[in-house]
Order: C-alpha cells, then sequence, then structure tokens
C-alpha cells in the first residue's frame, strides 16, 4: 500500500544574494491518515520551507527536488493546474499569522467559502451553509452573524479558528499548521491546540504541526522530527525523543528552555554562537561548530541517520559517548 | 530575604485611558481602559516581572514608569523623585537611574549609527565628557555585555538577533542605572539564543547590582530572571508575590490558569482541557465587578456585582479575588 504522504530526499535550494542555499537537505520521512508529526527546529532549519514545498507553494527563489508524494503521485514535478486541484482541498495549510493570512477587504465567510465553491463545486447557498457549520464547530460564537465580519473585527485567536475553518472547509486529507499558535497568548493558544487535536481526531485527517516550542510539540503530536541546518537530525516517537534526546543539538534545545518552577536554582544551558548561514553551510555535520561533543570526522562529512530504538534515530557520529538522560 | 532596602520604583494608582478618534459628532468619543489602578513598588536588587496576556496593559505600565507616557492620574517615583512632576532638563538627568530594553532588537537600534554612536547615546544627552573616558565607558559596556571593543564600529545589520540585543542592553547600562525596564527583551530571539540573553542579565545582576523589571508574556523566563512578579489581567495587577510563591500556589483562578495552560516539555499527548473559555473581554469599558469574571471558572454572583479589592492573603502576597 503507498503511503497517504512520502516525502523521499527533499532538498530546497534558494537563490540568495551570496550563492545558492540549501535551505532542505535530504528530508525524508511518511505520513498515513490520523498521524500527527510535529516539525521543530529554531529560525532558519528548514521547517517552514519543508511544507511549502510539500504545498508547492515555495518563493520564486527556491526549487525543489526529490520527491513528494501523495497517494503515488508526485506533487514536485506537477505543474500548478493540477497542483491547485490538491493545494486547499488535499492538503490544506494553516499559518502563523492570522492578521496577515487573511485577505483583509473580503469578508470571513465569504474567503470560507472559497475553496468549497472551486473544489467542491458548491452553490453559493449551500457553501454558506457549510461556512456557518465550519465556524460552529471551530467554535466562533453566533456564527451566522460573523460570516459579513472582516477579519479586522476579530480578535487573534478568533482569526485564527477562521483560518482553521478555511482549512477544514474540503475535508482535507493532511492539515500542515506551521507555528499556529506562535502569535497567540497561552490560554488561546491551549484552546486553539486543543480544537487541532479534537478536529485531527474527528475527522482522521493526518497532522504535520510546525513548531519552536517543545512543549507545543511534546504536547500535540504523536511522532516529531528535529531540524536543524536545513536537515532532519533526530527523530522518532515523542515519547521516545523526549525520554532521552540523543542529539547534542536536541540536548542543547532542551536544557536551553527556561522551564515553569525551577526557577534560577540551575543556570540556562546554553549553545555558543548561532545557527548556521544556509549559504555557507559546511561540508560536514552542520552542528559541529557549536556542538560540545565535535569529533573531527564530523567536519568532513553528514552524519547518517542511525536506530537506537525501533521508534527513535538521530544522526551524530558522537552518539555512542551519550549515556546521559535529560533529567 | 534582603533587609528592608531602598526603593528604586514607586507607582500608585496609575491609570492610563486612551482616547480614541471619534466615531460621531453626537458621541463622546470611545476610550480605551489600558491601565486601572495599578500600584507597585520596587526595590533594589529585587527583579521585578510582569507577566499578563496581550492587552492586560503591561507594555502600558513600563512606558509610564519610563516617563514616556503621562499616566491619566497617578503618580511614579524613581528613588524619591517624582517622574511626572519633574521638568525636561531634570528628568533627564533623572533617566541616567532608569533605562529600557526594547522588545525588537531590529527596529530599536538605527541602522545608520554604528555601534558606538548608539551604545554612547543615553550618556551625550546627560553630560559632556572628555572622549577617552567616553570610548572607555563604551567599551566597558560592550565588554560587560560580552562583545568586543572592535565592534564600536561596526553597523547593526552586522549583528544577529542576540547579539544586537546585547548592544541594546550594553545601551541601557552604560550610564550605570539603578533599574532597567525590559519590555520582552527575548521574545523575538530563538530559543538557543534566549538561553544566551537570559544568563547575560543574570550575571550583570550579580556583577553590577542592577534592578530589573522585566515585562513578559512567557511565565519561565520571569521565574528564571525574577524575585517577584505581578500577574496582570485587564490593566489591573490581580496577584502579586515573589515568584517561586505565585508559580507554587497560584492563588488567584487566572494565574492558575495561565499557569496551567503553559505547555511543559514532557511527552503527553495533551489530554487535559483549557479551563478557560472565551478571550480577554474589550477594554473599551470598565468593567464592574471583577474583570476576570466571565471566564472565571470558580466565578459567583458576587463577582458581577462587587470588583474584588487587591488585598494582602500572606506576607508579601496580594490578590484581588474575593475566594482567594
Amino acid at each position: 500500500m503507498t503511503a497517504l504522504l512520502a516525502v523521499d530526499n527533499l532538498e530546497v535550494a534558494l537563490d540568495t544574494a551570496h550563492g545558492p542555499a540549501r535551505a532542505v537537505r535530504g528530508v525524508s520521512f511518511s505520513l498515513e491518515r490520523g498521524d500527527t508529526l510535529g516539525i521543530v527546529g529554531e529560525s532558519g532549519c528548514g521547517k517552514s520551507m519543508t511544507a511549502l514545498a510539500i504545498m508547492g507553494l515555495l518563493p520564486e527563489a527556491a526549487r525543489a527536488r526529490g520527491t513528494v508524494s501523495l497517494e503515488g503521485r508526485d506533487l514536485v514535478t506537477l505543474d500548478e493546474d493540477a497542483l491547485c486541484g490538491i493545494r486547499g482541498n488535499r492538503i490544506a495549510m494553516i499559518f502563523q499569522e492570522p492578521m496577515t493570512s487573511l485577505n483583509p477587504v473580503h469578508p470571513i465567510g465569504r474567503q470560507i467559502a472559497e475553496p468549497m465553491r472551486l473544489h467542491r463545486g458548491m452553490s453559493r447557498a449551500a457553501a454558506l451553509a457549510e461556512t456557518v457549520r465550519l465556524l460552529d464547530r471551530v467554535g466562533l460564537p453566533n456564527p451566522e452573524s460573523r460570516v459579513g465580519n472582516y477579519p479586522h473585527q476579530l480578535s487573534g485567536g478568533q482569526r485564527q479558528r477562521v483560518m482553521i475553518a478555511m482549512a477544514l472547509s474540503c475535508t482535507p486529507d493532511i492539515l500542515i499548521a506551521d507555528e499556529p499558535t506562535t502569535a497567540l497568548d497561552v490560554t488561546i493558544q491551549e484552546q486553539i491546540l486543543d480544537l487541532i487535536h479534537d478536529l485531527v481526531d474527528e475527522l482522521g485527517m493526518a497532522l504535520i504541526l510546525i513548531s519552536h516550542d517543545l512543549g507545543v510539540i511534546a504536547q500535540t503530536v504523536d511522532r516529531l522530527l528535529v531540524m536543524y541546518g536545513g536537515a532532519i537530525i533526530e527523530q522518532g516517537s515523542t515519547q521516545a525523543v523526549f525520554d532521552r534526546l540523543a542529539h547534542p543539538y536536541s540536548q542543547g534545545l532542551f536544557a536551553a528552555v527556561p522551564k515553569l518552577g525551577q526557577g534560577a536554582t540551575r543556570r540556562l544551558a546554553t549553545i555558543p554562537g548561532t545557527v548556521p548561514d544556509v549559504s555557507q553551510m559546511p561540508p560536514g555535520c552542520a552542528f559541529a561548530e557549536r556542538c560540545p561533543r565535535v569529533l573531527g570526522i564530523c567536519r568532513e562529512k553528514m552524519p547518517e541517520m542511525t536506530v537506537l530504538r525501533p521508534d527513535h534515530a538521530a544522526a551524530c557520529f558522537a552518539l555512542g559517548q551519550t549515556g546521559a538522560d535529560r533529567r | 530575604m534582603n533587609a528592608p532596602s531602598e526603593t528604586v520604583v514607586a507607582a500608585e494608582a496609575l491609570h492610563k485611558r486612551y482616547v480614541l478618534p471619534r466615531e460621531s459628532l453626537f458621541q463622546p468619543p470611545a476610550e480605551v481602559f489600558a491601565l486601572n489602578g495599578v500600584d507597585l513598588e520596587i526595590r533594589r536588587g529585587r527583579s521585578f516581572g510582569v507577566v499578563g496576556e496581550s492587552g492586560c496593559g503591561k507594555s502600558t505600565l513600563a512606558r509610564v514608569i519610563m516617563g514616556l507616557e503621562r499616566p491619566s492620574s497617578g503618580s511614579v517615583r524613581i528613588l524619591g523623585q517624582s517622574v511626572y512632576d519633574l521638568g525636561a532638563e531634570d528628568l533627564r538627568g533623572l533617566r541616567r537611574h532608569f533605562q529600557m530594553v526594547f522588545q525588537d532588537p531590529y527596529g530599536s537600534l538605527d541602522p545608520r549609527h554604528k555601534v558606538g554612536r548608539i551604545v554612547a547615546e543615553p550618556l551625550d544627552a546627560l553630560e559632556k565628557i572628555e572622549p577617552d573616558v567616553r570610548r572607555d565607558r563604551i567599551v566597558g559596556a560592550l565588554e560587560s555585555v560580552g562583545l568586543k571593543a572592535g565592534d564600536t564600529d561596526k553597523y547593526p545589520h552586522e549583528f544577529s538577533g542576540g547579539q544586537r540585543q546585547r548592544i541594546a542592553i550594553a545601551r541601557a547600562l552604560i550610564t550605570r542605572p539603578a533599574i532597567i525596564i525590559a519590555d520582552e527583551p527575548v521574545s523575538a530571539l530563538d530559543v538557543s539564543v534566549q538561553a544566551q540573553v537570559l544568563n547575560l542579565l543574570q550575571d550583570l545582576q550579580a556583577e553590577l547590582g542592577v534592578t530589573y523589571m522585566l515585562i513578559s508574556h512567557d511565565l519561565a523566563v520571569v521565574d528564571y530572571v525574577c524575585d517577584d512578579v505581578a500577574v496582570m489581567y485587564l490593566g489591573q495587577i490581580v496577584e502579586q508575590a515573589p515568584v517561586s510563591q505565585v508559580f507554587s500556589t497560584p492563588r488567584h483562578p487566572y494565574t492558575k490558569a495561565l499557569l496551567a495552560a503553559v505547555p511543559r516539555p514532557v511527552a503527553s499527548r495533551r489530554r487535559r482541557r483549557s479551563q478557560l473559555q472565551g478571550g480577554v473581554i474589550s477594554q473599551m469599558a470598565l468593567a464592574v465587578g471583577c474583570p476576570f469574571a466571565d471566564r472565571c471558572p470558580e466565578a459567583q454572583p458576587r463577582c458581577q456585582s462587587e470588583s474584588p479589592a487587591l488585598r494582602s492573603i500572606a506576607e508579601n502576597h496580594r490578590v484581588s479575588c474575593h475566594f482567594a
């Protein structure tokens, strides 16, 4: 059986002022219905580029190679017309900024109805009725009167609910949420994550959740990828990865997050240096310059993914030296 | 616990209303009630955190304390001097004691000025000093935040976000202030860089004895840096106490909900449901009763009609809830 979504050796090259940059390097994963996958990493790690490549929404200066196959059909080589039939229909996306990703001059009802009119050929009246149902489902109060509202009349959390309603309008097989709660307050973030979680369970979609926040990832998805410098450096079930962070970068990232209730009893561990420039990626491991366990070989070639347990793998030459649990 | 020490900042009964543009000839213009009676006192050496969600007035509070926006009523005293009763010249002199670090390390540094000039700006505004002394002060400030003397001749665009925030901190430090007011100083930074800046704030406190007032939406950051914390909701402080006390035994329902909502980096496919429904109510009207009553899981009829006072429930622990 072919997987719902299979990403194989995805590469994204960007033309920058400093020459070509490899924004995504050899990313592979697959997804079935009902799966929830998290992608975690800092800015510039390639997590958003991966999502945009799957959606066929890469910026003009970017080119994708490798395969992204949706039930056996390769999306990378598909032309724009065919992609339009898939985008918003089979794969839908929620963006980070609910302020800028809604069109300010159209009422929200029309924006939610648009994909249904386009992909499902629904009449105006049927689409409106479905819009009201969706707005009600995502928890917007008084949906009948709200369909005529413009985005500026809604709060940030409400706009994100509208984005979710829009993404769900064609009951997609895959929902990609790129930092869906980063612009929101914690109590609203919690409501939105609850909602996404319920909808994924209810509709049997597959979810790709992209976040820089380890807490959001830990509590929302079953499986995760940690990305650094455009490549996956650690992956596995959320349980296995958080039980025992294997890659020095994952460990550093975890240790650098201040944890509630610890106060200043323990000094925060830091990762020295900064994220490398994607246009000047070293030939070896991208993390080598900042890594506390760097070996000679790390600067020469990229480490392969090493399987640690059936549901946990990491790409590092120095894995043997770890042994340290995170607590 | 420190011995009773000097009060650096004292704010009393601060109110701030913003008048919105008039929408009708026949109705008075609408107002936003940003601060509704805030009292606080920050003592030397005890860093003070302010947490709350967007729109709770925490940034307005910082701007009012900094003397950047005149409050509608109430007073702010820095080292005993009333900020809003001073003339411009005297206020400028007082400013050496309180400096600010802003959220956005990209927007808060002038891109056309070299780092040396940016860092020296507060000093230049205060006094005329010998070029050698000025140079030493700049280098000293840069070195204290982990930058190099050679960085004075570079422009902000040559630095990463974390380094820019260090420049902003150096600029705040150069007048050797008693207090630095930092509004979301790390929220624009990546996690690994955020940790470097937080550690720097701690080191500077240990070395120079500077006190912080830290505004943040991130409770863990406040937990890490501050000694005391005030939780704000709709322009009021709803709970205030030492950090360890608030985060271990929160008494106000809003504080409890806020703490419960923070996602923790521990694997557990989320099963707990959020306790709070709805969002923050409008700030365009002054609430009758408790401002949190609409969302409060423990609300009683009394909460709708009677607004709770901020009262002491234990030493150094104040809560505004009828039932705490």
